[in-house]
């Protein structure tokens, strides 16, 4: 761990879109849609629904959708719509919804166009330690979403951070989406999401992927989706600045993990009852100070 | 008290061993660098820094071996701290003017055999070890 610092404050969008403020003590932010690009028309139908709803809920929001996936377990699943066609539609989605969008990029040299593009660049959890990803998404100059691998240790995190900090870039958010427990299974380590924020950067709780089974269907990963809002919830309570969670319209038609993308038909009662406790956890921590056992 | 057979006159410069001979890090290197130092360099202690080279703190031998056995963490996690959140802020020290004698009292009081030395401005410039006012005393 590193000496407790408190959680830097850092807005994330440029140009023209709203820009959502991540940090100690500010409202939630949710990072949500829908995995792959599918299409333009999806990804508008997908982003004005959780607009909607986050300006209701008064929770920011953050469009995420990628344009490759490079992580799949068979040739035949479907890898994206491709790094220029899909960087296009991000860029009609932030420029149509006033919204900021985030993708990710497996290869160093996307790093820079979808910068270009993108209000933040994510980096994958299978390559949260490659020096050549982290050095090109810390040149972006955006906010990056650090997502730490299935096979890390919260504490080791800390060496990708020193990474991006020497590479320039001190806008860091870090993801937790689960860490295997055997084979084919993610479990989540609650402790997970302080020992990170003690780096002094926000964490984000990714809940749909911390449910994943990954390969656990043979060559398409499965999911228990059934506790993505016990998960969600327990998240907030231990203290999170953001919520992640992969939504769709149709998931069992989704491009990409159909086994564990949320219907958007119950994201609205999921984000209410995670930004209650996240507003109740603030107001608790202000009242009586985050309590700190040696 | 050994201290008593010492000439009060004499200075710690006469004893001090230089910062490019001890354990020093800085508050962010890991606990891990901190341990290979003092074990390359052959000391129990080695000396915290913050970046304008001031004294930030202490971490000796027997600080590690309270560690073990009060913090339940993995090894992997400890080793991989702060040495910042590890170390003695408050540690006992001397400053250059001081004399032998009143170091020597210090470290009888303490039962401890090595005091950093700072200047005015607490900034580290060395290390008075109890080996070499020893020798001198069996001289």
């Amino acid at each position: 761990m590193t000496i407790s610092l408190p959680k830097k404050i850092f807005s994330i969008g440029y140009g023209k879109v709203n820009r959502v403020v991540i940090g100690k003590f500010k409202p939630l932010i949710f990072i949500g849609g829908p995995c792959a690009i599918e299409s333009l028309d999806h990804c508008l139908k997908i982003g004005s629904a959780i607009k909607k709803i986050c300006k209701e809920l008064k929770i920011q929001f953050i469009f995420k959708a990628c344009y490759n996936k490079d992580c799949r377990s068979s040739p035949d699943s479907f890898e994206g719509v491709g790094l220029e066609k899909g960087l296009k539609i991000l860029s009609e989605v932030r420029n149509k919804l006033n919204i900021p969008v985030v993708s990710d990029f497996s290869i160093p040299e996307w790093g820079k166009p979808t910068g270009e593009v993108c209000d933040m660049v994510q980096v994958p959890a299978y390559l949260c330690r490659q020096s050549s990803i982290l050095k090109s998404a810390a040149e972006t100059k955006r906010p990056i979403l650090l997502k730490k691998g299935q096979f890390m240790s919260p504490w080791n995190m800390k060496n990708s951070v020193r990474k991006l900090e020497a590479y320039g870039n001190s806008k860091i958010i870090l993801a937790d989406r689960g860490t295997f427990f055997g084979y084919n299974m993610l479990v989540n380590d609650m402790r997970g999401l302080t020992i990170m924020g003690e780096n002094g950067y926000p964490v984000c709780f990714d809940a749909t992927h911390s449910i994943q089974m990954p390969t656990s269907l043979g060559n398409i990963s499965g999911g228990q989706r059934e506790f993505i809002p016990s998960l969600a919830r327990a998240a907030a309570a231990c203290g999170i600045e953001a919520l992640f969670m992969e939504v769709h319209d149709n998931p069992s038609k989704a491009k990409s993990d159909p086994n564990t993308v949320l219907d958007i038909k119950d994201l609205k009662k999921i984000l209410i009852m995670t930004n209650e406790i996240h507003k109740k956890r603030i107001e608790i921590e202000k009242k009586y100070g985050f309590q700190k056992i040696k | 008290m050994a201290s008593k057979r010492l000439n009060k006159n004499l200075k710690i410069k006469n004893f001090l061993v230089p910062i490019s001979k001890i354990p020093v890090l800085y508050e962010n290197d890991m606990l891990k660098d901190a341990l290979e130092k003092m074990s390359k360099l052959k000391y129990g202690i080695c000396f915290c820094i913050k970046k304008n080279g001031n004294l930030a703190g202490v971490l000796t031998d027997g600080d590690v071996r309270r560690k073990i056995l009060n913090i339940q963490k993995p090894f992997s996690a400890l080793l991989g701290d702060d040495l910042a959140m590890h170390t003695n802020r408050r540690p006992s020290k001397a400053k250059i003017s001081d004399n032998v004698v009143k170091c020597l009292k210090i470290m009888e009081k303490k039962l401890i055999w090595d005091l950093p030395v700072v200047d005015k401005k607490n900034k580290l410039i060395g290390m008075l070890h109890l080996h070499p006012i020893v020798k001198r005393l069996m001289l």
